[in-house]
């Protein structure tokens, strides 16, 4: 199970979860198979992420950061290092809290191109 | 100039005394002959405050299963000083309103406020913490001296961002430079003027420097530890655009593995947007 963003979405994926508007209510119910209109409507009603079964976390993620352009990554990379400037890079709370930040980022990124 | 973070906050008349329905609610939290039809009274006046309250109880920020209907069942449910907290969290930012916003827009500053009190608490609840309600009221509070700074000193402040900007340098470093005291110190003494516990005007007084704390530690070291995270995940802006250098003492008090942040975020993130959406903010970004 993966929690996705909505642009990362293709037709054939299953429901892990319910999906609902920012209002509550149920778009699509937990089980159902994705089309292309499915995905439209989650974007027309504001949908964020949603959770889809079969793959996890770590792997989908690879797999978005694979695709994004090195120069983004590398332009994601540069803003971190200036933001984390005061910090110590070795020390391992920062190290996990700066790995958060870089796939925020990194998927948002991909998500606006 | 003001000498100290204590005659700045004298000088401030505007702001000497907590938002109304907090001070009046706080009154009959103290007074032992008061009832809980009290509380719910003083609040109801205020049709805003009631409406924004109880889209907050019933949102996924508390995440009780039945739905919450009065604020006499909203008192009961969370009880007479969580209710008083959370009007404190839910008002304040209306006692700042009218700051000019060309440094800091006060949509920034509140979501990252915001941001910073349920970071504290989720990382309070996923340490097994029971009472989670200073953690989140201490995080809602722990810039309010920079607005302070910012509304009585505007010209010096705008210094100190510029220069913060192009050099990169964090904020409560350059500010004790140039003043003496920084934004913490300020909003302790605030916090102290508007007669709010100690622990929480440690809390705030001490994020930056968390190890000087001796009333409640914990409470100080998440605030700070919540506070590094919510500059580094750019969950709204107080002014900083660098990521304050976390204190491996306020970790270690945490007491908990580097692991335990992604589920953290995670759940803070779920948190966060239900408790933006019951107050009508957006989600920053």
């Amino acid at each position: 199970m993966g929690l996705l963003a909505v642009e990362f979405l293709e037709a054939g994926m299953v429901l892990a979860r319910d999906v609902r508007a920012a209002n509550g209510m149920v778009l699509l119910g937990a089980g159902a198979e994705l089309t292309e209109r499915h995905i439209q409507i989650f974007k027309s009603w504001g949908v964020n992420d949603v959770e889809v079964q079969g793959t996890d976390q770590e792997a989908l993620n690879t797999q978005i950061l694979l695709k994004l352009d090195g120069a983004k990554r590398a332009a994601v990379e540069r803003d971190l290092d200036r933001r984390f400037m005061h910090n110590d890079p070795q020390d391992p709370v920062i190290e996990e809290l700066r790995r958060i930040c870089l796939t925020r980022e990194t998927l948002r990124a991909a998500a606006q191109s | 100039m003001f000498s100290s973070a204590a005659s700045l906050v004298r000088s401030a008349d505007k702001i000497a005394s907590p938002p109304r329905v907090f001070q009046k609610v706080n009154q009959i939290v103290n007074d032992p002959n008061s009832t809980t039809e009290d509380i719910a009274r003083v609040i109801g006046e205020d049709a805003g405050i009631t409406l924004r309250l109880l889209r907050v109880v019933n949102s996924a920020f508390f995440g009780y299963n039945q739905k919450i209907e009065s604020l006499d069942q909203a008192v009961m449910a969370l009880g007479t000083s969580q209710v008083r907290d959370l009007v404190l969290a839910t008002t304040v930012a209306e006692k700042f309103e009218g700051l000019p916003e060309d440094l800091i827009s006060m949509e920034s500053f509140w979501q990252h406020s915001l941001a910073c009190g349920v970071m504290a608490r989720s990382l309070a609840q996923a340490g097994r913490q029971i009472n989670l309600e200073p953690f989140f009221l201490g995080g809602m509070l722990h810039d309010v001296g920079r607005l302070v700074m910012l509304f009585r000193m505007p010209e010096k402040c705008r210094l100190i961002v510029t220069r913060c900007q192009q050099t990169g340098e964090m904020m409560h470093v350059v500010e004790r430079e140039v003043f003496g005291y920084d934004h913490a110190e300020v909003g302790g003494c605030l916090l102290n003027t508007w007669g709010l516990p100690p622990h929480l005007e440690e809390a705030v007084a001490s994020h930056h420097l968390p190890p000087r704390a001796v009333r409640n530690p914990l409470l100080t070291a998440l605030v700070h530890i919540a506070d590094v995270m919510v500059n580094a995940l750019k969950l709204g802006n107080s002014g900083n655009l660098v990521v304050p250098r976390l204190s491996a003492a306020a970790w270690s008090r945490y007491g908990m593995a580097a692991t335990i942040l992604h589920g953290v975020v995670e759940q803070m993130d779920v948190q966060y947007r239900a408790f933006l959406r019951a107050v009508d903010m957006k989600y920053p970004g």
